[in-house]
């Protein structure tokens, strides 16, 4: 599976504007949180390279802290990227080797529960995000995630781990669109060319997981953002029907993933359902 | 002696605090105290839609809301343009009878409260959640102003064409719309401005918030356009700003002499629009 296809890509963005934009997110969510600043989990990937760049860029160095877990399917050429980037961004990187909390988890559960492969899968990611809260609340930081919109809206992300975070900066931003912001701030091209991966288990990617390549899945999700219907998305894009009709579904299937816990309604105003108020306390009131 | 063929407007492009009026009322008051006096010109001080409260309260509305001009809100906003004698427009939440609120213009000056204008397209679609909390205007309405005719809109009424008109028709040499209009609504909103101003024939001026409240940014971006469509203010993107000119209350005339809009407008066509409306 490859990112090169017929498809038409979606209209690009524009990179100096909307890397402006996250940037004052970033700066305001941390101020209006009264935290001091972010925490971020580093991959290798090109998602966390963008988001801590522009972490970086808007709160500067030592208000980011990048985190790397090491496991038994992270790759040297990772590590290696990872070192590069924090070198380039002056970021002092905290670095652990999991894999034994892992082992001892998963030997844990192995004696008394049987479970499915996505159950094991998911192990990692949550004990990812308890690595990042504890440093988070010992320095008073916020947890920053490196969710793209893509991935958000087929729920390709865990459930309370790599998605349990406080802010998703580049959560409203395609995976298309998150290589040209790549390129636009001058990320080492090792990011840029790698084949995107979760890297759950070895060899995986994600568009060999997800069944098509981002280049389809964002000209399916744009189309569908922009309240086309799926004959017109078929005719824009080339994709089939049945291509599209996948993508609905994930989107269906995934909705609770990207909603917080399911509030069932019965007083005059319910928390997340219809008692509003601003995300952060007036200094006056 | 004060020259009333020209007035001064400032921008004050701000990025409201939400639910707190005080910090609001103190940066509305700063704002004011740092403009410059011109013994010659009144100055028209503008700030966004919902200012005095910010934008995104949500249910604190209820709380927030006030009667206008006897709330407490409005009585420091009037001690504000005594003590700087300036005029001010704001726009903050109106309690009219209990329980129903309008999202609401109000200008303030020297002498007092001057008058106000209610929002009458609530959006209620893509993040907008305004026909939640706030009544529709049941009117348009402009102010009378010891610079001249002043209409007032706020920010979703500038997509309907008719409200300007009304302004122009009703004698208005100038209409100013206060916004709070998050970011991927700006190349709207700039096609509006231009458009409205010179359709019309008519000053417009136009003051959004700037900055982000929850989830959301307010992309700026104020300007100021003559009646013949001149730009002769434009504030920055994003973020807060400040900008100040002057507009004559004539220029509308002279606009009018050269495209006469209004005097070519027959009356059927409201008729029929009135028609379609009740056909659809």
């Amino acid at each position: 599976m490859t990112s090169k296809s017929q498809t038409r890509s979606i209209p690009p963005i524009d990179c100096a504007n909307t890397s402006e934009l996250i940037q004052e997110f970033i700066k305001t969510r941390v101020t209006e949180a009264r935290v001091n600043g972010v925490v971020i989990g580093l991959s290798g990937g090109i998602d966390s390279a963008v988001v801590v760049t522009l972490a970086v860029k808007s709160i500067g160095s030592k208000n980011v802290t990048p985190i790397f877990l090491r496991n038994k399917n992270s790759l040297e050429s990772d590590i290696e990227d990872i070192h590069t980037l924090c070198k380039k961004l002056k970021l002092d990187l905290i670095q652990y080797d999991i894999q034994n909390v892992i082992d001892e988890f998963s030997n844990s559960i192995n004696q008394t529960e049987e479970s499915s492969e996505l159950a094991w899968m998911n192990i990692k990611p949550r004990i990812l995000q308890t690595y990042l809260y504890f440093h988070a609340n010992k320095k008073n930081y916020l947890v920053c995630g490196a969710g793209n919109k893509s991935e958000l809206m087929i729920g390709y992300f865990t459930k309370f781990g790599d998605g349990g975070v406080d802010i998703l900066p580049i959560g409203d931003v395609y995976k298309t669109h998150i290589f040209q912001l790549a390129e636009y701030l001058k990320l080492p091209k090792s990011f840029i060319q790698k084949a995107p991966s979760a890297g759950l288990t070895k060899g995986q990617t994600d568009e060999a997981e997800i069944g098509m390549s981002y280049t389809q899945l964002d000209s399916v999700l744009y189309g569908l953002e922009v309240f086309q219907t799926e004959k017109e998305i078929a005719e824009l894009t080339l994709i089939s029907p049945e291509l599209i009709k996948k993508v609905r579904t994930m989107i269906y299937k995934s909705e609770h993933k990207r909603r917080g816990p399911i509030v069932f309604k019965l007083g005059v105003r319910t928390p997340s359902i219809d008692w509003r108020v601003p995300l952060t306390k007036p200094k006056h009131f | 002696m004060v020259n009333r063929l020209k007035f001064r407007v400032a921008l004050a492009q701000i990025h409201s605090h939400q639910a707190d009026p005080t910090s609001n009322l103190k940066i509305i008051a700063e704002t004011c105290e740092k403009i410059v006096r011109d013994k010659d010109l009144d100055t028209i001080v503008v700030f966004p839609e919902l200012s005095v409260t910010g934008y995104l309260m949500h249910d604190d509305v209820y709380q927030l809301a006030e009667p206008i001009p006897s709330g407490p809100l409005c009585q420091e906003l009037i001690q504000i343009s005594q003590k700087n004698n300036c005029y001010l427009i704001a726009g903050l939440p109106e309690s009219s009878v209990p329980g129903l609120l309008y999202n609401t213009a109000a200008m303030f000056g020297p002498q007092g409260f001057i008058g106000k204008s209610r929002k009458i397209f609530l959006p209620n679609h893509s993040v907008f959640n305004e026909r939640r909390y706030f009544r529709t205007s049941p009117t348009i309405n402009i102010i009378d102003t010891p610079m001249g005719k002043i209409g007032m809109q706020i920010c979703y009424d500038i997509f309907s064409p008719e409200i300007t008109r009304a302004h122009a028709l009703l004698g208005a040499h100038t209409s100013i719309c206060i916004s709070a209009s998050p970011g991927v609504r700006r190349h709207y909103f700039e096609t509006f401005i231009p458009a409205r101003a010179m359709e019309n024939t008519i000053n417009f001026v136009y003051v959004n918030q700037s900055g982000i409240q929850d989830d959301l940014i307010f992309w700026g971006g104020s300007e100021v356009r003559t009646a013949t469509g001149k730009q002769v203010a434009k504030l920055e993107y994003n973020k807060p700003d400040f900008g100040i000119c002057t507009l004559s209350t004539e220029s509308a005339q002279s606009a009018k002499n050269f495209v006469p809009t209004l005097k070519d407008l027959p009356s059927w066509i409201f008729k029929k629009l009135e028609e379609s409306y009740y056909d659809i």
